[in-house]
């Protein structure tokens, strides 16, 4: 049998754009979930910047002479600086989640005492 | 029959050979660039500048052995979209580059890379759900055909190769860069055959999804059917029809008996009257 005959019996297609929509819609964010995001995005542009602004050597170039030929953007660079937000950001978006559950917490046990 | 099928099917022509030579390919082009950088130089910056080389070759490896695995067979199409996220990427960055230092180097690079990044989406996506919500059948992109992109892909390779091998004193340059277009060849046919391959299946640029809606309509009508079909059975007593066919069974013997036993009543009845009138005659004719 044909390999793309394999994937084609076995893929699963995406979800329905409105359904995505939907669920998306569904979640409201508190200010610390909003601005793990926010970092986030800040800081996938940041790496971009950087990438570009501290550019290294192409390696082929630096293997021809020692004397930098083609600068390169700084990839490695850029994907360190989105690794590192990531993190910062899902720290952040956790600590919003919990104060997210405590509050609910916390309103269901004012109406249960009322 | 099969067997002189997979005779005449060439290399080229089968995914999975394609996919395994990919794999040896990017094995062979890490390494060789990392046995080069060790030889030469032990900086931290080199270092960083292998990983800049490899880091796209790397996850595109990660691609390729997921593919193998069920996993990536399951969610190919997501995979297909991380593909796609990494050589948005590297055209990016290819851009980026060119702006840093201008030359037909990187403007060839660049351009490569954004004819992948256009294949890449103008096939993949297309036999997704995303193809017809997003409209992609109207994109001018669709008016390239499969073999137009991947002869550009090869063309622009063997010019970047050739820029390549010009600029190069040192035989790692002449390797690396040979491997690398080698493996632009290899992805660029990989992509290729899965577009004729969709191609074969009927499912073109213009799959706005009225095939798709038709499918969708006969599976609602089938389901729609099914459904009253189950909920009549469901709802059909089988005991309560048994004890009504008994029943009625019950009064139609009843009413055969009744009418039986009139009908002998009645004729008991008759002979008596004639035995009645016969008595009487004979009576008469005595007297």
């Amino acid at each position: 049998m044909n390999f793309f005959d394999e994937v084609r019996k076995e893929k699963k297609d995406f979800p329905k754009m409105n359904v995505v929509t939907k669920e998306v819609r569904k979640h409201s964010f508190n200010f610390y979930q909003a601005f793990a995001i926010g970092v986030f995005v800040f800081c996938f542009f940041l790496g971009i910047i950087f990438g570009n602004l501290f550019a290294t050597c192409e390696t082929s170039s630096y293997f021809y002479s020692d004397a930098c030929l083609v600068k390169q953007f700084n990839f490695s660079l850029t994907i360190a600086i989105w690794f590192i937000s990531l993190l910062l950001s899902l720290f952040i978006f956790a600590i919003g989640h919990i104060i997210a559950l405590l509050t609910d917490i916390n309103k269901k046990l004012t109406k249960f005492r009322s | 029959m099969e067997k002189v099928q997979k005779k005449s099917e060439v290399w080229y022509d089968n995914p999975s050979t394609i996919i395994n030579c990919i794999i040896a390919v990017i094995i062979a082009i890490v390494v060789c660039s990392q046995s080069y950088t060790y030889r030469g130089d032990l900086s931290l910056t080199l270092f960083g500048s292998v990983i800049n080389h490899n880091s796209i070759y790397l996850l595109i490896l990660v691609y390729f052995i997921l593919l193998k695995l069920s996993v990536g067979r399951k969610y190919f199409n997501y995979f297909n979209v991380f593909l796609m996220f990494l050589y948005c990427i590297s055209s990016v960055t290819s851009l980026l580059t060119m702006v840093q230092s201008f030359s037909l180097n990187t403007l060839l690079s660049f351009v490569l890379d954004f004819i992948f990044l256009i294949y890449l989406i103008h096939t993949f996506l297309r036999d997704t759900r995303v193809w017809k919500e997003l409209k992609l059948y109207h994109s001018p992109f669709n008016e390239f055909t499969n073999e137009i992109s991947f002869y550009s892909i090869i063309v622009v390779s063997i010019f970047l190769l050739a820029v390549n091998l010009i600029s190069t004193v040192v035989i790692s340059g002449v390797i690396l860069s040979t491997l690398d277009t080698v493996f632009e060849v290899l992805f660029g046919r990989y992509i290729f055959l899965y577009r004729s391959y969709l191609d074969s299946l009927n499912i073109d640029a213009v799959n706005d999804g009225n095939f798709d809606s038709i499918k969708d309509e006969i599976k609602q009508t089938v389901d729609e059917t099914h459904d009253k079909i189950k909920t009549t059975i469901e709802n059909v007593d089988l005991d309560d029809a048994v004890q009504n066919v008994k029943d009625k069974v019950n009064e139609v013997s009843q009413e055969v008996s009744d009418f039986l036993t009139d009908g002998k009543e009645v004729k008991e009845k008759k002979t008596i009257t004639k035995k009645k009138n016969i008595k009487k005659s004979n009576d008469k004719g005595d007297e």
